[in-house]
C-alpha cells in the first residue's frame, strides 16, 4: 500500500520530527537507536493510515506527533529527563540542550568496528603490494579480521555479510592447496576456477551487503548524502570486479589447460595497479570517511 | 503540583507502565503501534505514545522482552515484540509482588484520613 500523500506543511512538520529524532538517536547504541527509529516511523505510517482523509494535513500530522511526545522525549524514559521536553513546533535552533546520555559500550563498538573492517581491507589489500606468497597470507588475514569484525557489526544488516566474507575466506584458504596439488596433477589444476570463481563472487556479494548495510545505517544517523554516495559504491565496485573476472578467468582457465602457471601471474600482476585503485577509492576511503562523520 | 509530587508521580507511572507492557505482551504478540495504543488506554496516566519506546528497548537490553521484523506485502518491515522466557518468569515474580503491594496498600488507604 503506498504511503498516504501528506500536504507540503506536513510533510515538513514530519521531516522536521524525524530530523531531531534522527539527532537525539546519536546518544543511544547503534542498535537501539535503529529500533526506536523504525517504531517511529511505523507508528507514524500506521497512525496515518487509520486517518479518514485523503490526505493527512497539517493539523493531523501535528496531532500525531504530539501524542507520541518529542523526539528527545523517545530516547530516554521519563525519569531520566531533568529538562522540560520542548513544545512540537520549537523550531530546530531554539531546541533545547539535551541531557548528555553516556555513550554505551556497543556505540563505542561501531568505530570500533570501522576500525577492524579497516584493518582487514588494509591488510587484505596490502598483500598486492607484494609477491604471491604474501598475496595469499594477507589475503587470508585480512579476510579472517574482516569476518571477526561483521561477527560484532552495529547492525544485523551489516552482520548479514558475515557468511560471505567466510566463503572468501575459505575460497582463498582453498587456493593454495589446490595450487600445490595442481603440480601433482593437472586435474588439480581445475578446481582452481571454482576457488578463483567463489572468491569473486562472494568478495562482490560481501561488499554488496556491506557497503547497503552501512549506508543504511549512517542514514539513520541524518547522513542521508554520505548514505547515497556509499550505496553508490557497490554498483562501481561490481562492475570492476566483473571486468578483472572477465580478463583474469580466461587467462587462468588456458593456464589450466595448457599447464602454464605464468601468464595468469603475469597478467595478475599487470592487473595489479587497478587493485591499489579499487582498493583505495572504493573500500579503504569510504571506510574513512563514514569512520570520521560517526567518530 | 509540586516538583517533588511530579517527580513521585513519573516513578509510579514508569513502574506501572512496564508492568502493564509485559502483561499485554504476555497475551499476545504485538507491534509497537498496537502496544502503544492498548498501553495509552489501559493506563490513562497523561502518559505519550512514544513513551512505550524506550521502554521497549529497554526491556530488550534487559532480556525481558524479544523482537522479530515481519516483511509485509503492504508496507516497510515491521517489528513485533513477545516476551522473552526471561521476561515470563520476570512477569510471574512482579505480578505477585504487585498484588501483595497493592493489597497492603489498600488495606492502609481506609484507615487514612482526610487531614493525615
Amino acid at each position: 500500500m503506498p504511503p498516504k500523500p501528506r500536504s507540503i506543511e506536513a510533510t515538513r512538520l514530519e521531516g522536521d520530527y524525524l530530523a531531531r529524532l534522527r539527532s537525539a538517536l546519536r546518544y543511544v547504541s547503534e542498535s537501539e537507536a535503529t529500533e526506536i527509529h523504525d517504531n517511529v516511523t511505523e507508528h507514524i505510517r500506521a497512525a496515518v493510515d487509520e486517518l479518514h482523509s485523503d490526505e493527512v494535513s497539517l493539523s493531523q500530522m501535528a496531532a500525531i506527533l504530539e501524542e507520541l511526545g518529542s523526539p528527545e522525549s523517545l530516547i530516554v524514559e521519563p525519569d531520566e529527563i531533568e529538562t522540560p521536553v520542548p513544545d512540537l513546533f520549537d523550531s530546530p535552533a531554539d531546541e533545547p540542550e539535551i541531557p548528555p546520555v553516556p555513550v554505551s559500550a556497543s556505540a563505542s563498538g561501531a568505530v570500533e568496528f570501522l576500525d577492524r573492517l579497516f584493518a582487514g581491507y588494509l591488510i587484505a589489500i596490502a598483500g598486492l603490494y607484494v609477491p604471491f606468497i604474501d598475496l595469499y597470507l594477507c589475503s587470508i588475514i585480512g579476510y579472517g579480521v574482516i569476518f571477526l569484525a561483521l561477527k560484532k557489526a552495529p547492525t544485523p544488516e551489516i552482520a548479514a555479510g558475515s557468511p560471505w566474507a567466510l566463503v572468501a575466506l575459505i575460497s582463498i584458504f582453498s587456493i593454495c592447496p589446490i595450487t600445490l596439488l595442481s603440480y601433482a596433477s593437472d586435474a588439480f589444476g581445475l578446481l582452481g576456477l571454482p576457488a578463483f570463481l567463489g572468491l569473486i563472487v562472494s568478495d562482490i556479494i560481501l561488499f554488496w551487503i556491506l557497503f547497503g548495510g552501512m549506508a543504511d545505517w549512517i542514514e539513520r544517523r541524518g547522513l542521508s548524502e554520505l548514505a547515497t554516495k556509499t550505496r553508490n559504491l557497490r554498483m562501481i565496485y561490481l562492475v570492476t570486479s566483473l571486468l578483472v573476472a572477465v580478463v583474469l578467468l580466461p587467462v587462468g582457465m588456458i593456464a589450466a589447460v595448457e599447464n602454464n602457471g605464468n601468464v595468469p601471474v603475469v597478467v595478475g600482476f599487470a592487473l595489479l595497479p587497478v587493485g591499489w585503485v579499487v582498493g583505495w577509492f572504493l573500500v579503504l576511503r569510504p571506510i574513512r570517511r563514514i569512520r570520521q562523520a560517526i567518530g | 503540583m509540586s516538583a517533588d509530587h511530579d517527580k513521585w508521580l513519573t516513578q509510579i507511572k514508569k513502574g506501572v507502565i512496564e508492568l502493564c507492557c509485559l502483561n499485554l505482551l504476555a497475551s499476545e504478540q504485538l507491534y509497537g503501534y498496537e502496544l502503544a495504543k492498548r498501553l495509552s488506554g489501559a493506563a490513562p496516566f497523561g502518559v505519550s505514545l512514544g513513551t512505550v519506546y524506550p521502554l521497549l528497548s529497554r526491556l530488550t537490553r534487559d532480556g525481558l522482552v524479544e523482537s522479530r521484523v515481519e516483511e509485509s506485502p503492504s508496507g516497510p518491515a515491521r517489528r513485533k515484540y513477545h516476551l522473552s522466557r526471561l521476561g515470563r518468569k520476570r512477569l510471574s515474580l512482579m505480578n505477585r509482588e504487585w498484588r501483595a503491594i497493592a493489597d497492603h496498600i489498600d488495606s492502609l488507604l481506609p484507615g487514612l484520613s482526610p487531614d493525615s
